[in-house]
């Protein structure tokens, strides 16, 4: 009797185990699909689902939160994808997030990606549609890389040709890469740049050592003192310029505008006549001063004391 | 040509009646199993034979086969940079496949066997014939309270094999990287799905079933002789085990559909 207890008890823990292992088996997938956390129902629409299956995980910043629950056809091109989120992150998944289907890895199951949204809009409730977001899909991806192989393949093309075209062709950059004439005159340049160099080198010594004008006018102060002093009396200079043009435009104004006599010299008509008058009277007065003259020199009266004169001239 | 189409004849007819006789037996054995009296303390007894007894056989090579599967498996998958999917590798053949059918041929190697021998020689040496004049029901007692025992049996020693089996997974991936046993168990996990193990276990209730039924019938239906008894025994473990991927193959394929 005591060995069948014995027999029991080894059974009963045998069988313990076993169905131990199959409850925290159980357990664990249940946790991972959600079976034992409430949860609620979003959905969203995809145009292709690219696999997508029931039992597939759906994650948040890297965490799984949920499962997808259902899938089914709206239309010819609208997929409907239930899903199931568990009720304590819903806080943080906001209505405007989206989702777009996505690989766990490589070589890993489909699963749904949801993005965050704007913090400033509530969290998720039962029912609520997330709008979708088509992600590039691995045909794409294809596509493009084939479209980047043929792009490269032609720029290679392009490439070999004008490597081809620079070691037989007669181009500059041909002439340039497979001929010595341009080094050598290079060479040349670069000789005379040598000398040019230690000419400028010299010059420079000398600028800097004071020799000649340059070298004064750089490197001691008496020329600018001078040239300072030529300034400020050229500045004296055209002051006094400056006043005199001002004098001179002042006695211009007052020539054109005043009522002195040289103002009336230039403009006074009558002034003039009346002056040309004068002169012709004038000349006249002078004919008839020298007419008296000549007769006064001719009197015989003035004569008679001046024959002596005459005689001694002669 | 005629010689050869006879035997042929015969061992498609023999078949027929092997099978014949075992769905026989199986409607003989249901419905014992909703009679009375029912044999508790039988089956208790039997269960410990077929579980406690079997159980260090099943937890080494379960040990070993997680260890080498692992192992083999490793290269591979180190070479495409994915070793972090060996434990969902593992766990997902273990629990789907591996587990279940080594466990099962091991089960019906030792448990079916030794019911062939067993049921054998007590029909060799006039037990049961005893029983039947003596009032017991045979089938009761010998044959529905074994495959009542190794029904439930076998799916335990099954689940705890694919434990061991995972158990030695996470050593041998110890070996060459230092792996945390909850991470392990995180990745094994996170690959498994319902779909994995439900029917995986429903597999292994059918496989126990059918390694008692069929080690019970060959010995319940010996032939007289001492030589029978190891013909029978030796029959009970070539039939369960081609029954017992049969069964599998079928399985597989029914629970695709879902």
């Amino acid at each position: 009797m005591k060995n069948n207890n014995n027999h029991q008890l080894k059974l009963g823990i045998l069988i313990t185990a076993g169905l131990l292992f199959f409850v925290v088996s159980v357990y664990l997938l249940g946790k991972q699909q959600n079976m034992f956390s409430s949860d609620i129902k979003v959905k969203a629409h995809f145009t292709n689902i690219k696999g997508l299956q029931v039992g597939n995980n759906v994650r948040f910043s890297g965490i799984n939160i949920g499962t997808v629950t259902d899938i089914h056809i709206l239309n010819d091109s609208v997929i409907e994808v239930e899903m199931a989120i568990e009720k304590e992150v819903t806080k943080f998944i906001k209505k405007d997030s989206k989702v777009e289907i996505s690989n766990d890895g490589l070589m890993g199951n489909k699963l749904i990606t949801i993005n965050p949204g704007n913090r400033s809009t509530l969290g998720i409730s039962e029912g609520d549609e997330l709008l979708s977001k088509n992600k590039i899909t691995s045909d794409e991806l294809l596509e493009e890389t084939k479209n980047i192989i043929m792009t490269t393949k032609t720029v290679a093309g392009n490439l070999k040709e004008i490597t081809e075209k620079l070691n037989n062709g007669n181009g500059d950059f041909s002439k340039l890469l497979n001929e010595d004439e341009i080094t050598s005159n290079l060479k040349k340049v670069s000789g005379e740049m040598v000398g040019l160099s230690s000419d400028l080198r010299k010059i420079s010594y000398k600028i800097n050592n004071g020799h000649g004008d340059i070298g004064r006018l750089l490197n001691e102060d008496g020329i600018t003192r001078q040239a300072n002093e030529a300034i400020s009396k050229l500045d004296s200079i055209a002051f006094i310029g400056q006043q005199t043009m001002n004098n001179l435009h002042k006695t211009s104004v007052e020539i054109n505008e005043g009522n002195g006599v040289i103002n009336k010299l230039i403009y006074d008509t009558v002034l003039s006549y009346k002056l040309d008058t004068t002169m012709v009277k004038l000349n006249q007065g002078i004919d008839e001063a020298k007419q008296a003259a000549s007769t006064i020199d001719n009197s015989w009266i003035l004569n008679v004391f001046s024959k002596k004169d005459k005689k001694r001239d002669k | 040509m005629q010689i050869r189409t006879n035997a042929l004849v015969s061992s498609v007819k023999n078949f027929l009646i092997e099978v014949g006789g075992i769905i026989d037996f199986t409607v003989l054995v249901f419905k014992q199993f909703f009679k009375k009296p029912r044999e508790h303390k039988e089956m208790i007894k039997q269960a410990y034979y077929a579980g406690n007894k079997t159980f260090p056989l099943i937890a080494i090579t379960g040990f070993i086969m997680g260890l080498v599967l692992t192992l083999q498996s490793r290269p591979v998958l180190v070479e495409f940079g994915a070793e972090s999917l060996l434990p969902g590798m593992i766990s997902v053949s273990i629990i789907r496949e591996i587990g279940p059918v080594i466990t099962a041929l091991l089960c019906a190697g030792k448990i079916g066997s030794g019911y062939g021998a067993e049921i054998g020689s007590m029909r060799v040496t006039e037990q049961i014939d005893a029983m039947e004049v003596s009032g017991i029901n045979p089938v009761s007692y010998i044959v529905a309270s074994r495959i009542m025992a190794t029904t439930i049996m076998v799916p335990i020693l099954v689940l705890l094999a694919d434990a061991i089996a995972i158990y030695g997974s996470y050593v041998a991936v110890n070996m060459y990287s230092d792996v945390n046993f909850q991470l392990f168990y995180n990745q094994a996990y996170n690959t498994l799905s319902f779909k994995d193990l439900i029917p995986a276990t429903f597999k292994t209730i059918i496989f126990g079933f059918m390694i008692g039924l069929i080690g019970s019938y060959k010995g319940y239906y010996s032939k007289r002789g001492t030589e029978a008894v190891g013909a029978a025994a030796n029959s009970a473990v070539v039939t369960s085990s081609l029954a017992i991927f049969v069964i599998d193959l079928v399985v597989v394929q029914v629970t695709e559909l879902f």
